[in-house]
């Protein structure tokens, strides 16, 4: 199995769109996918169902370890996806985690998703690299960074870079599969030239060709409580995160040699 | 012209090789933690009878690499004015004695070289050193152990403090190594460093250990006094521990903890960090809303049932020493009355020791109010 997190410094780049929909394109593709919210604001859980507020999930599990991945996995409409909410965070919150035991939990939790036969799991992060979000970093074999499109976004790259290099210092097998723009506004010349000065700025492998450009449609697909592609007029976007899937199945390196190549 | 609302923020060398830093298979060898965080230029500890040259070309990377970003940065106008690093002589490099080794011609020992670059377009040549910052020849220096401040620069004066645990020289020896002094007269610094003195030397003093107002009930060798002895000046530890025994006796608890206003435990007898944290976030939740609706108003007793048949029964008392917190793991919640005299002699067991022998009751009131 391949675990993915979606994280980044700085807040609202679209790491919560990019994980829903690029956990519905793996799916689409006939890969048993795990989509995991370790964000406290509980994401995706809002964004796909009206009962993510009474779901227990991945903080009950970070606070109890009675609870197993099997009790908080919810199985949606489509056979090769499910999700794992983010449950009620308010006790990791208050308390915070323990030193050791929250990467603990989460590996252990990776392990029972492995079990159950998952293909792929993605973790949809908050932003900034520490807490929970460290955790699973420290327990990822992949990472994806979403990049906004804009100045501001662009400016906080380095950040982002020494932060991912710290956390490849405690985890080394964690493999930065690459930088998504995000967000972009072709009509911007502000935009536009912060993708472009992005492309500039860092090697080329490291930024996916696929861009996510900024786009109506997907405040209109979470008002509904849908993955982008699925919208009537999605076929654009579902061509966009198929894209992007294949892109990562081609830099995604099995962390075990030995086993079957995970793009076949 | 590509973006300056990015490029003008940023060090585009720096973040360049970030992202290929990251692009970089993780080394297999195994390294040291402490390591890491030193970049490729880290070369390694050195150590006492570890020797290690630094190379002059690596001295010249590191300027170059400061120059280049002091000139991305702004900070340099005219880089082409800097000025030629120094060529590496033939001498080996200037070494640092460390007083009581071999001689200085042992070999060479590390030179911490910082480059400085100036702000101005003109940049003074390298070669051009300053007397102040002249390093004398391994040859010339002395094995006194001091440091001579350049003229112009005051001294830092000396700090009141010292850390905890720090050796205290005896003052016979310092009184003999300030009567060898330099000579004031000279303008060279001469830094030598001074002789590392074992920690475990005779003219260490022993010091008496710093002991914490709380002690480990369990730690407390004497017999548990009756408890009317609660009541009396004894030291605080047995006073927990006194009040403790009367707790087991009066109620049917199979175990308790008590912790200070930081958390720290004080008695512990449950054994559980998350029990813990649990009493404390409901004594204090209680405690502010005890402010918030009054003195005098009752909130009720504190317990969360834990088990079947266990209830954890939490006891805020005030005291001088801030808010403690007792936790009780019984069966059954107690009664407002049982958790009031719980209190109660809790307060008196926190109390001063000075106070008489019997509890002072207008001061059992003064603290009932808290509750």
């Amino acid at each position: 199995m391949i675990t993915l997190a979606i994280t980044s410094q700085k807040g609202g780049v679209g790491k919560t769109t990019l994980a829903i929909n690029l956990a519905h394109a793996f799916a689409r593709s006939g890969r048993r996918t795990l989509l995991v919210d370790s964000d406290p604001q509980g994401s995706v859980g809002l964004s796909l169902t009206r009962q993510s507020r009474h779901l227990s999930g991945f903080y009950d599990m970070l606070g109890n370890p009675s609870v197993s991945a099997e009790k908080i996995i919810v199985p949606t409409r489509m056979p090769t996806l499910s999700l794992v909410a983010s449950g009620h965070s308010s006790a990791y919150e208050l308390g915070g985690g323990s030193m050791g035991v929250t990467l603990h939990r989460v590996r252990c939790f990776l392990a029972e998703v492995e079990a159950l036969d998952y293909d792929i799991c993605i973790i949809d992060t908050a932003a900034g690299l520490f807490g929970a979000t460290a955790d699973v970093l420290s327990a990822c074999n992949g990472v994806i960074v979403p990049q906004q499109a804009e100045p501001l976004g662009v400016r906080s790259v380095p950040k982002m870079l020494e932060a991912l290099a710290r956390m490849r210092v405690v985890n080394p097998q964690l493999q930065v599969l690459g930088v998504v723009l995000t967000m972009l506004k072709e009509e911007l010349t502000e935009s536009r030239e912060s993708a472009a000065a992005l492309r500039n700025l860092l090697p080329a492998e490291m930024v996916m060709q696929t861009v996510v450009p900024r786009d109506d449609l997907y405040v209109r697909a979470s008002a509904r409580g849908l993955p982008v592609g699925v919208m009537e007029e999605g076929e654009e976007s579902l061509a966009t995160f198929d894209a992007l899937r294949s892109e990562l199945e081609r830099r995604i390196v099995p962390a075990n040699p030995e086993t079957p190549d995970y793009a076949e | 012209m590509q973006s300056e609302a990015v490029n003008q923020w940023l060090d585009a060398d720096h973040v360049r090789s970030l992202a290929e830093g990251l692009l970089e298979p993780s080394p297999e060898a195994p390294s040291f933690p402490n390591d890491k965080m030193f970049g490729s230029s880290f070369i390694g500890y050195t150590d006492f009878g570890q020797q290690v040259a630094l190379l002059p070309e690596r001295a010249r990377q590191s300027l170059s690499d400061a120059q280049n970003r002091a000139s991305s940065a702004g900070i340099l106008r005219e880089k082409q004015q800097v000025a030629p690093v120094s060529k590496p002589t033939e001498n080996p490099p200037i070494s640092t004695p460390v007083a009581g080794r071999a001689s200085v011609t042992e070999g060479p020992q590390v030179l911490a070289t910082t480059p400085v670059t100036e702000p101005t377009a003109k940049v003074e040549p390298a070669t051009k050193v300053e007397p102040a910052a002249k390093v004398e020849p391994a040859t010339k220096v002395e094995p006194a152990a001091e440091i001579k401040p350049a003229p112009g620069i005051a001294p830092a004066p000396p700090s009141p403090f010292r850390p905890l645990g720090q050796v205290v020289p005896d003052p016979a020896e310092v009184e003999a190594s300030s009567g060898a002094d330099v000579d004031a007269s000279q303008d060279e610094v001469v830094v030598v460093p001074e002789p590392v003195k074992p920690v475990a030397s005779e003219s260490v003093r022993p010091r008496p250990p710093i002991e914490s107002p709380f002690k480990i009930a369990s730690e407390v060798d004497d017999p548990a006094p009756p408890v009317r002895e609660v009541f009396r000046p004894l030291p605080l530890p047995e006073r927990l521990h006194a009040f403790g025994g009367w707790l087991m006796e009066q109620i049917p608890t199979r175990s308790y903890f008590i912790c200070d206003r930081h958390g720290e435990i004080v008695v512990d007898e449950v054994g559980s960090e998350k029990l813990v944290k649990v009493a404390r976030t409901l004594a204090h939740a209680s405690s502010s809303a005890g402010r918030q609706v009054g003195e005098n108003a009752n909130l009720g007793s504190l317990h969360v049932k834990i088990g079947p048949d266990r209830v954890m029964e939490v006891i805020p008392r005030r005291s001088h020493f801030g808010l403690v917190v007792l936790g009780v793991i019984v069966q059954r919640p107690l009664s407002q009355d049982a958790v009031a005299s719980v209190s109660r002699a809790l307060g008196t067991a926190l109390a001063e020791p000075a106070e008489p022998s019997a509890p002072d009751q207008r001061q059992l009131e003064q603290v009932d109010r808290w509750d």
